[in-house]
């Protein structure tokens, strides 16, 4: 691609609203789109509907479904596959970031998550 | 001014050393005095709702050991958003009896999570009521 964009459309994905607000709040502050949603059928009912997703963050402890298998099923689809999947966790786990990065996870962000984390994923998104 | 400037920084540090609250909760302020009021209402309301969900799961004659632990998982969350370390710390050990699917421990561990919750609302009313009068004073935070 020639030129990088400036503004992404990010998916958020996690069911605690507070987390939702925050992520939601650091994003739009640096002009990025976003759709928050609480669970990860949400987030796929969306991806069937609206395909220019840039990126999604999701939280990866969800009751129902998990980050893990949102992860999965979006690697699995050969219309979603290329949007890279960023899971955010505030736990600690080797082994669970391990085997997200080797489903093919972009990048794990542990909580409470940071500005400054955001910006430099957001940097590194635009550049691809 | 000065004087409630001091006070100000007297009951931040209080509340720093008693580990109710640690560093994340400044950096909320990093985005804005709005964003930081908006977040620690939207936690507040948060958290009753799951204390209440979390009293009602226990007190069931069938207790939903998966249910109680995603619950108390989200409050734990939330805490951790606004930097609430000693509340999340007893999440967490509520958390653990959870998943041993120990109901006595749940209940006590419960109360203590009630406990730190009352304790770190009080710490956060009195920082906000010293805000407004800083505020009402001329003052910026």
């Amino acid at each position: 691609m020639a030129s990088s964009k400036q503004q992404m459309h990010v998916l958020a994905v996690d069911d605690n609203s507070v987390d939702r607000a925050v992520i939601s709040r650091i994003l739009r502050s640096s002009k990025h789109k976003v759709t928050a949603v609480d669970s990860a059928q949400r987030a796929l009912d969306l991806l069937g509907l609206e395909p220019d997703v840039n990126m999604i963050i999701t939280d990866y402890w969800m009751p129902d479904m998990t980050g893990f298998d949102l992860l999965k099923r979006v690697k699995e689809s050969s219309v979603l596959k290329e949007i890279p999947v960023v899971i955010m966790s505030s736990e600690n786990v080797p082994s669970r970031i391990t085997r997200c990065l080797e489903e093919g996870a972009e990048d794990f962000l542990l909580k409470p998550v940071r500005p400054a984390d955001v910006s430099r994923l957001c940097t590194r998104m635009m550049m691809r | 001014m000065q004087e409630l400037k001091r006070s100000f920084a007297d009951l931040k540090y209080s509340i720093a050393r008693e580990k109710i609250l640690n560093e994340v909760f400044d950096q909320l302020y990093e985005e804005g005095y709005d964003f930081a009021s908006e977040t620690i209402t939207l936690f507040h309301s948060e958290a009753e709702k799951s204390l209440t969900e979390l009293t009602a799961r226990l007190d069931q004659e069938i207790v939903n050991f998966h249910m109680l632990e995603v619950v108390i998982n989200r409050l734990k969350g939330s805490g951790l958003i606004i930097g609430a370390a000693r509340l999340a710390d007893a999440c967490l050990t509520m958390a653990t009896y959870c998943d041993a699917s120990n109901k006595q421990g749940c209940v006590v561990s419960l109360n203590h999570v009630k406990e730190e919750y009352q304790l770190l609302m009080s710490k956060i009313e009195s920082i906000r009521k010293l805000e407004n009068e800083i505020i009402a004073a001329g003052g910026s935070i």
